[in-house]
């Protein structure tokens, strides 16, 4: 094959330039830290190097989002346990006024302290983050959650209603990844956990076999209506009967005993179940007989048969209402009816079988009253403001104990959820910050040039370099020219 | 005398001889230069006296060192490099225009889900929120500047096909030419080396331009075809001329015919095919991926509200060409389908909802038809059409508001005889994705929260059974049960009767018409291609509008999560990728492609190297060589010139003779 100078010359330059461009690429990828430059440097490489890098700055955001809420999980933690304290205080309040070693006249200082934990529950229900939002208000975070929406009559809280949601506020901490951080106020200072009604009172009526949906408290009003005596004895109903009696009850629970000490119906003795005998005219229209337990009947005597002794059978009939006598049924005596307050549509079930005087029934409805109604209960109770016995009271003040540790209890779970939560973003950080410590690691791989290689290539590429100019210079430098003379 | 004759010929010889060589030695480094031989004969011999007498020597011809096989493979060669470099240097241009990292769409996409997901902790921070449309905004210019940057390379391919087509016409003209003028010589015998160089040299660059086919005709003379159409016969020459066809494609003709040329190669064939082919096909994967993220956004964006909630008035940022035409050929980007749309009312006084199906057949409605529908099956709610641009506006009457965020409808259908005197409520928020209906039928009689053992049996529009619920003793009265994903429903104190029921639609896909989208009602962007994508003009003025939610409670990130939840969504590909997989994809396809045009490049270069070695090989000058041949010729000259002197001197010596 000939050879010429131009091939020479165009061999060297290819060769110097194929050296040289080489070298630059070595040179960039040294200069850069990066084996990948171009996707065409390794194509199916530098998706995964895009991803990664997406990857990469998307767990720097979850990163972040995990530490944001964090500080909600561990703020709602701390106001929890605040609320914790407030009630403990509370309770430390009820215990010491039930115990009753304290003067009857301190008792307004507690009720005011009980106040005065009130207001601190309620500041801490309403707690908000330096951003504004509202801690236990649920998705509803930019409305206060607890408002005072009544008072009484010396302006303080009489009623708070909740106004947040019943749904978390969630906040994305992962791929499909997201945890409640504001939490509902219902779950944390509304706990329910309805148990049986406690009817205080004397009127034989009980629980019924069906469920409430009244909450809080209330009021059954037994009322008498009428009593009608069996037999011919002569007595009838006095003209205070209706609206005096208190009696109630099926034919025969309740009777009276009559002797007509005179034989002519003129005057004698009268008892109801088998209470104090009474004395009888034959003028008496509307005499009171009381029972030994308190019952009392209003007689008409005026026509008692004369010469009668012996015992009438009474039947009492009644009725009943939740909402002060505004709507009313007749009583049936049955194991379950169902009394229903006109107003607000909730209803009470009634054992009224047992139901032998009218009279008023206290209502607690058990495991329904949020942590504010609790607190003004108290409050109300301490003072007496229902008028209670001194046991009722003392009954009552207990149940407002049990139902702070209820309450406390629901704290405690939605303590414990939070807790559990906040712990979960820590270990989730930690494992988020090794994943990303991982993917960077594989990352590097993938696109970081190899220093120790890429030098000695580079070294090696610039000695061929230098070769190929030595060569150059000396490509030309011998002619046959040279050895002519 | 024919000593003296022989003796001049020689010189003769020698000298031209020599000039051919110094002719070669002068052009060692012209480009296209074929080494051109001296071809020397004796001449022909003279009878005397019945001897054949030599008469000396002659130049019969210089011949050219050609070797035809090796330069017709640098012809395809050339074509073929000429296709890979322009591909190569476009496709070079694409990769680092697709692959900036941090201005590219997929890159500010991602930053984009980055700013919603840190919303998620910062639900009622406006300053976040401004973060996530300015985000957002820029999402939408990175796409525009994108696709201006392939309209842009399009408009330069345009320009290089002109230049290239510039170019070629003068070859063209000048290759006649030479055909001319090579002919005439040729004609007369002479033997036209330089201009078959030159000619050559015009030819490759000719077929670095375009593939080209050479026929050999009379006299040297060459014929140069193109796609099977003539470019140069003899010494005419064809122009050729840039044209455009019905659909936008460049095509090149030969002046005076309808008919394009189907080039395929050569610098002109790669820009073709890069400007008709490959730069629309990755154009169309942007608009298809801008077109993918616009719907996927403005498809939750439309069915949220932001903190504000409802909505009193709405204003259409997408209108049809033709307000009465039907919607499916009404010019709209996002065509809507067959499909429902359910508008929420809400009663601002009182707070209470309903949910108004209304259906959408695009086939059978126009935008005014679309109007009537809404405006008649809504109660307290109007819709009309913005004839001038070809927008929907939508309005609720005052004390109204409207949001298409479905969720449960608070009015059941009740199957209630007398026997039932309770009433249910719905309530929860649905989580569910699809359209149902839940009906709850009371498998027996009784009264709510009192009766032991009443139960009430949930089934789905499916007839499949959702769940039983216990409304019995234990049930007590008002409180929410749940029924399934995330709806409750509560039963007020009362009587059930065997058998009866009740029925309420819960709806996960408040459009699936895709109306919102199409009409561009409270979207997330406007425009319909990468080239117009744009932040919707009422949400970057108003960033509470925002949908991060379903129920406009400022903590609900319901829909702000459907938001983020796009980003894993495989969306793109008949359901296979994600926005930036798709993305990626591309720019992995376009690097995939540089490296094999790069490497094709490599191996073009090699195999032209070894082309022009071998040609070089046959037909270059070699100094060295020439230098010997000069030598011989100078020898050839020297000995001429001494047999002359020779011959004088013998011719002296018998003139001495007296």
């Amino acid at each position: 094959m000939r050879v010429t100078s131009e091939m020479q010359t165009q061999q060297t330059l290819r060769n110097l330039q194929m050296h040289y461009a080489r070298m630059t690429k070595l040179q960039d990828q040294l200069a850069s830290g990066k084996r990948i430059q171009r996707p065409s440097d390794a194509p199916a490489d530098m998706v995964q190097v895009l991803q990664n890098r997406a990857e990469d700055l998307r767990l720097d955001t979850h990163l972040s989002t995990i530490r944001d809420a964090g500080v909600v999980l561990q703020t709602s933690v701390d106001a929890m346990t605040e609320a914790r304290e407030v009630l403990t205080h509370a309770r430390d309040v009820a215990i010491d006024v039930n115990s009753g070693s304290h003067d009857p006249v301190t008792d307004d200082a507690f009720a005011h302290e009980i106040d005065v934990t009130l207001d601190r529950m309620l500041r801490v229900a309403n707690r908000q983050l330096p951003d504004g939002r509202y801690l236990f208000g649920g998705t509803a975070s930019g409305t206060v959650p607890f408002d005072v929406t009544s008072s009484d009559s010396a302006s303080r809280p009489a009623t708070v209603t909740y106004r947040g949601s019943d749904q978390d506020s969630e906040a994305v901490v992962g791929k499909a990844l997201s945890v409640g951080t504001l939490i509902s106020g219902s779950r944390v200072f509304q706990a329910r956990d309805r148990q049986a009604t406690v009817f205080t009172g004397a009127t034989g009526a009980r629980p019924g076999s069906g469920t409430d949906n009244a909450t809080v408290r209330g009021t059954l009003l037994v009322k008498h209506t009428l009593t009608t005596m069996a037999g011919a004895s002569g007595v009838s109903t006095g003209s205070s009967s209706a609206t005096g009696d208190t009696i109630i009850g099926p034919g025969g629970v309740h009777s009276l005993t009559i002797n007509d000490t005179s034989g002519t119906g003129a005057g004698g003795t009268v008892s109801l179940n088998g209470g104090p005998p009474f004395t009888f005219t034959n003028a008496d229209t509307d005499l009171k007989v009381t029972g030994p337990n308190g019952e009392v009947i209003h007689l008409n005597t005026t026509a008692i048969v004369p010469g009668f002794s012996g015992n009438v059978a009474l039947t009492a009939t009644g009725t009943l209402s939740v909402d002060g006598g505004a709507t009313t049924i007749p009583i049936d005596f049955s194991a379950n009816q169902v009394v229903t307050d006109g107003t607000s549509g909730a209803m009470t079930n009634v054992d009224s079988s047992l139901i032998r005087q009218a009279g008023p029934e206290q209502l607690d409805y058990r495991g329904t009253s949020d942590v504010f109604q609790i607190l003004i209960a108290l409050r109300d109770t301490i003072r007496n403001v229902q008028g209670l016995s001194a046991a009722d009271r003392s009954e009552a003040l207990g149940r407002g104990i049990a139902d702070l540790d209820r309450i406390n209890q629901g704290i405690v779970e939605a303590m414990g959820s939070q807790s559990v939560q906040a712990e979960y973003l820590v270990k989730l950080q930690d494992r988020t910050a090794d994943v990303q410590l991982e993917l960077q690691k594989t990352n590097d791989n993938l696109e970081s040039v190899d220093l120790a290689g890429t030098i000695t290539a580079l070294q090696q590429q610039e000695n061929l370099y230098q070769m190929s100019l030595q060569l150059a210079a000396r490509m030309n430098s011998l002619s046959l020219a040279d050895f002519l003379t | 005398m024919a000593m003296y004759s022989i003796g001049v010929s020689a010189l003769q010889a020698a000298q031209r001889a020599l000039e051919v060589t110094g002719h070669n030695i002068a052009n060692a480094n012209t480009p296209g230069y074929h080494r051109q031989v001296p071809k020397l004969a004796s001449q022909s011999a003279m009878q005397l006296g019945g001897q054949s007498i030599g008469r000396g020597v002659e130049l019969i011809d210089i011949q050219r060192a050609v070797n035809a096989q090796l330069e017709s493979s640098l012809t395809q060669q050339v074509t073929e490099n000429g296709a890979t470099g322009v591909r190569l240097s476009t496709m070079f241009r694409l990769e680092s225009r697709w692959s900036t990292e941090g201005a590219s769409p997929a890159g500010r996409l991602e930053i984009l889900f980055n700013d919603l997901e840190q919303l998620s902790t910062r639900l009622n921070d406006g300053a976040s929120r401004k973060v996530v449309l300015s985000t957002a905004a820029s999402t939408a210019r990175e796409f525009n500047s994108l696709a201006t940057d392939m309209y842009q390379m399009r408009e330069d391919l345009d320009r290089s096909l002109i230049e290239v087509v510039n170019e070629i016409n003068p070859l063209v003209k000048q290759i006649a030419t030479f055909n001319v003028e090579i002919a005439r010589l040729t004609s007369q015998g002479i033997s036209p080396n330089d201009l078959l160089d030159q000619r050559n040299q015009l030819v490759n660059e000719l077929a670095e331009r375009l593939p080209i086919e050479i026929q050999n005709g009379n006299q040297g003379q060459i014929t140069i075809l193109a796609a099977g159409t003539p470019l140069v016969i003899a010494g005419s020459p064809q122009e050729v001329v840039m044209g455009a066809s019905d659909s936008g494609a460049t095509e090149i003709l030969v002046a005076g015919s309808d008919s394009p040329l189907q080039i395929t190669g050569g610098r002109l064939g790669g820009l073709l095919d890069l400007r008709n082919t490959q730069l629309g096909a990755y154009h169309v994967r942007l608009d298809e991926l801008a077109r993918a993220v616009s719907r996927a956004f403005d498809g939750v964006q439309s069915t949220g509200v932001g903190v504000d909630g409802g909505f009193g008035q709405l204003n259409g940022q997408r209108g049809v060409k033709d307000v009465t035409a039907k919607l499916d050929v009404a010019g709209l980007g996002f065509p809507p389908q067959a499909g429902s749309l359910f508008v929420t009312m809400t009663n601002t006084a009182t707070g209470a909802k309903t949910i108004t199906e209304v259906a959408i057949n695009p086939a059978t409605q126009s935008l005014q038809d679309v109007a009537a529908a809404l405006s008649s099956a809504v109660p307290n709610f109007s819709a009309f059409v913005n004839t001038q641009v070809g927008t929907l506006s939508l309005n609720a009457a005052p004390g109204y508001k409207f949001d298409f965020t479905g969720g449960v409808d608070p009015n059941s259908t009740t199957t209630f005889t007398a026997g039932t005197t309770t009433t249910a409520t719905m309530g929860g928020v649905y989580t569910g994705a699809a359209n149902d209906v839940y009906n709850v039928t009371f498998l027996s009689s009784g009264t709510v929260g009192v009766t032991p053992g009443l139960q009430a049996r949930v089934t789905n529009q499916a007839g499949e059974i959702v769940t039983t619920l216990d409304i019995g003793q234990g049930y007590e009265a008002g409180q929410p049960l749940l029924i399934a994903n995330g709806v409750t429903v509560s039963l007020a104190v009362g009587a059930v009767a065997s058998g009866d029921s009740f029925a309420t639609k819960v709806v996960g896909q408040p459009d699936t018409a895709g109306l919102l989208t199409a009409l561009g009602l409270n979207t997330f962007f406007s425009g319909d291609d990468a080239a117009t994508l744009k932040l919707n003009a009422d949400l970057a003025g108003n960033p509470n509008r925002l949908a991060t939610s379903r129920t406009g409670q400022p903590g609900d990130a319901s829909n702000l999560q459907r938001l983020i939840a796009l980003r894993d969504s495989p969306i793109l590909n008949d359901g296979q990728l994600t926005f930036s997989k798709a993305y990626n994809l591309t720019v992995a396809d376009i690097g995939t492609e540089v490296r094999a045009l790069s490497q094709l490049h490599d191996t073009n270069q090699l195999l032209t190297d070894r082309i022009q070695s071998e040609i070089q090989s046959d037909s270059g000058v070699d100094p060295n060589e020439e230098m010997v041949e000069v030598l011989k010729y100078q020898r050839m000259f020297q000995m001429a010139a001494k047999y002359i002197n020779t011959v004088n001197d013998t011719f002296e010596d018998l003139l001495r003779l007296q």
